[in-house]
C-alpha cells in the first residue's frame, strides 16, 4: 500500500484512486497476458468481492511508434507501417492512408473506378476477416469454444484469397498512393463469388450456434449497457456507437471511394434482446455487417465482372505520382475501419516528401476509454464480456 | 419469463448440439488444403482442417512475398532498393568499375562492382517495396519461407559473389586507374603550360 499523505499531489486521477481504495477493496490486475484482454491490455480493477468499483485502463504495451515513423519516412514508405497499425484489417486501414494522401495532392477524382471498386472489393474482405475474429474471440471469452474455430476456418478462405491477389496474407501493402500493387489476379472475381455462396450457409450456421443461443442471450444481453449520450460523448464511434442506436457510418456520411454507389444499409442496435445499448447489440450489428458486407462485394463483383472488366493494357500503377509532395496545409481524412472512425491528421510543409506531423486517430483508443464509465458496479465476469464487446486491437489502440 | 428462458435455452442449446454432431461426423474426411488457384477450392466444405505442418504445407501462390532473392549477375548496383527499404535492411557497397562491366540479362551495361549486397531478413518487413524500384528486376520475393536458423545473423544473406581479396583488388585497380588518369591530366596540363 502506498504511505501518502494529503498534501502529497497525486500525479493522476487514478493513483488517486488506487491509494484511497478502502480496505475492504481489492485491487486486482488483469493483464497485460490476460487471454480475454485481446492482447496486452492492462486493467487495474478496484473490487469489492466480485463486484466491479472501478476499471482503469492501463495502454502503451505495443506502442510502435507509428506517429514517428511517419514523420520519416515518405508516403509510399509508409503505408507498410499504416497496415501494421490495425492488423486484422490492414486494407482498411492503408486504404485511409492512401485517400489521405490523395486529397491532398488533389488526384482523387481521377483515379479508375475500377481501381476503386477494387479497393472497396479487398476493404470488405478484410472487414469481414476482422468482424471474423471479433465475433470468434468474443464467444470464447464468453465460454463457447466452437465458434472461434469455425470462424477461423473461414477468415483463412479471405486470408487465401487476399494472399492470392496481394501476395501477402495480413499486412497486404496492396493499395498505393494513385492505383494498386497488382490488379487482381485472373479468376480472382469468380472465386470471390464461390466463396459467397460458401460463406452465407456458414454464417447462418453461426447464427444459430452463437446469436440465437440463450445461454449466450443470457450472458450479454443488458450487460454493459452504452446509453447514446455517453457513446457520444466518449467519442465512440463505428459498431459501438451503432449498436447504441445512431445511424452513423462514414462510407455513408463522407462518401468516400466508391461507396456512394454501392447499396447498403446501416445496421444499428435495436435492443431486440434486452436494452439498446448492450453487449448482445454490438454483437449483433457486427454479424448483420458482414451480411452488408456480403452484399457490397457482390455489387463490386457485378461491375468488375461487367462493365469494369480487367482489360490487358490495364495498368494499376499507371497514375502512381513520381514524387509525392502535397502542398503546404493541415489535413484531416476520415474513414470508417471495422472498429469505427479511423482518421489521419498531416501536416504538411509544401517542400518535401516527407510529412512534418502525422497524427493518428485510432477508433479502439477512444472506444476503450468508455469502458471505466460502463463497468461501475457489475461483475467481473460480465466486465470480460464488456471488453470483448469492445473488440479493440491493441496494435492500433497504442500505435 | 423464467421458465421460458429455460424453454428458449434448452431449445437453442440441442440446436446447437446438433449442430456441432454433425460436423463431428464429418471429421472422418480429412480436408486437403487446396491452392486458391484451384477451381476446386470450394468444393470440399466438410473435414478435418487442420494442416499438420510441417509434414503437409498450405499452398502459396507465387506472388508471395517470402525471401527475397538477387539475382546478382543482373544487378547495376544502383543501390535504389536499399533507398527505398523502410527499415534499411539492404546494404550495398559498390566499387566503380575500370570499364563497362558486362550487360545484364535485359541488356543494361553494368557500370559498378557489387563489393557487398546484404539482406537482413531479419529485419525485412516483407512489403515488397524494393522489388518495385529495381530497374532490371533482380531483386524479387520469392515464395519460399521457413528460413528458421539458431543464430541471428545467418538471417543476413550475402548476395555479392565478390571476396574482400577481390574487392580489395578491384579497389586498387580504380585507384590505379585514377591515379594514371590523374597524371595523365598533369601531363597534359604541363604540356599545354609549356606551350
Amino acid at each position: 500500500m502506498t504511505n501518502t499523505t494529503s498534501q502529497t499531489p497525486y500525479k493522476t486521477r487514478y493513483e488517486k484512486l488506487i491509494a484511497e481504495a478502502q480496505s475492504s477493496e481489492m485491487i486486482l490486475n488483469m493483464g497485460p497476458q490476460h487471454p480475454s484482454t485481446h492482447g496486452v491490455l492492462r486493467l487495474e480493477l478496484i473490487t469489492d468481492g466480485e463486484i466491479v468499483k472501478e476499471v482503469i485502463p492501463h495502454v502503451g504495451y505495443l506502442h510502435r511508434c507509428f506517429e514517428k515513423h511517419a514523420e520519416n519516412l515518405t508516403y509510399q514508405q509508409t503505408i507498410p507501417f499504416a497496415d501494421r497499425m490495425d492488423y486484422l484489417a490492414s486494407m482498411n486501414n492503408s486504404h485511409a492512408w492512401v485517400m489521405g494522401v490523395e486529397r491532398m495532392l488533389g488526384i482523387d477524382k481521377e483515379i479508375p473506378k475500377r481501381i476503386e471498386y477494387i479497393r472497396v472489393l479487398v476493404c470488405e474482405l478484410n472487414r469481414i476477416g476482422s468482424h471474423l475474429i471479433a465475433l470468434g474471440t468474443y464467444g470464447i471469452d464468453i465460454g463457447a469454444f466452437t465458434p472461434f474455430l469455425w470462424c477461423f476456418r473461414d477468415r483463412e478462405h479471405i486470408m487465401n484469397m487476399l494472399e492470392w491477389a496481394s501476395g501477402s496474407r495480413m499486412l497486404y501493402n496492396y493499395i498505393w498512393v494513385g492505383g494498386l500493387f497488382f490488379d487482381l489476379p485472373v479468376g480472382f472475381e469468380e472465386r470471390c463469388k464461390e466463396f459467397i455462396d460458401y460463406f452465407r450457409p456458414k454464417m447462418t450456421e453461426l447464427n444459430e450456434l452463437l446469436t440465437e443461443n440463450q445461454i449466450f442471450i443470457s450472458r450479454t444481453a443488458n450487460v454493459g449497457i452504452l446509453p447514446l449520450d455517453v457513446a457520444i460523448s466518449y467519442g465512440c464511434s463505428g459498431p459501438m456507437l451503432r449498436a447504441s442506436g445512431l445511424k452513423w457510418d462514414l462510407r455513408r456520411v463522407d462518401e468516400y471511394s466508391a461507396y456512394p454507389e454501392l447499396e447498403f444499409d446501416i445496421p444499428v442496435g435495436s435492443g431486440k434482446m434486452g436494452t439498446t445499448g448492450d453487449c448482445w447489440d454490438r454483437f449483433k450489428v457486427r454479424v448483420d455487417e458482414i451480411e452488408q458486407s456480403v452484399l457490397m462485394i457482390e455489387q463490386c463483383l457485378e461491375r468488375l465482372m461487367k462493365d469494369l472488366k480487367r482489360t490487358p493494357d490495364f495498368d494499376p500503377r499507371a497514375k502512381l505520382p513520381k514524387k509525392i509532395i502535397p502542398k503546404e496545409q493541415d489535413f484531416y481524412l476520415r474513414a470508417e475501419s471495422p472498429r469505427g472512425e479511423l482518421g489521419y491528421y498531416f501536416i504538411t510543409d509544401g517542400k518535401s516528401e516527407i510529412p512534418k506531423r502525422v497524427k493518428a486517430r485510432a477508433p479502439s483508443f477512444n472506444n476503450l476509454h468508455v469502458i471505466s464509465e460502463i463497468s461501475r458496479g457489475i461483475l467481473i465476469a460480465d466486465l470480460i464480456a464488456i471488453i470483448g464487446s469492445i473488440d479493440i486491437v491493441l496494435g492500433e489502440l497504442d500505435r | 419469463m423464467n421458465i421460458k428462458n429455460t424453454i428458449s435455452a434448452f431449445t437453442t442449446a440441442c440446436k446447437g448440439l446438433l449442430l456441432t454432431l454433425k460436423h463431428f461426423f464429418a471429421i472422418a474426411k480429412k480436408r486437403k488444403s487446396i491452392d486458391v488457384k484451384d477451381d476446386n477450392y470450394f468444393s470440399q466444405q466438410e473435414g478435418v482442417v487442420t494442416v499438420q505442418y510441417p509434414k503437409e504445407k498450405i499452398p502459396v501462390p507465387e506472388v508471395g512475398r517470402y525471401q527475397l532473392h538477387v539475382e546478382i549477375d543482373d544487378c547495376i548496383v544502383c543501390d535504389l532498393c536499399a533507398k527505398i527499404c523502410p527499415v534499411d535492411c539492404i546494404e550495398i557497397e559498390s566499387i566503380k568499375g575500370t570499364g563497362p562491366l558486362g550487360q545484364t540479362s535485359d541488356g543494361t551495361v553494368k557500370r559498378l562492382h557489387a563489393a557487398k549486397f546484404d539482406i537482413d531478413m531479419a529485419k525485412c518487413l516483407y512489403c515488397g517495396l524494393c522489388t518495385v524500384v529495381c530497374p532490371t528486376e533482380c531483386i524479387t520475393m520469392t515464395n519460399q519461407y521457413d528460413r528458421s536458423v539458431t543464430q541471428l545473423s545467418e538471417l543476413t544473406y550475402k548476395f555479392s559473389e565478390m571476396t574482400p581479396e577481390e574487392a580489395e583488388q578491384k579497389r586498387q585497380e580504380l585507384a590505379k586507374q585514377q591515379a594514371d588518369k590523374q597524371a595523365a591530366k598533369e601531363a597534359a596540363a604541363k604540356a599545354k603550360e609549356g606551350k
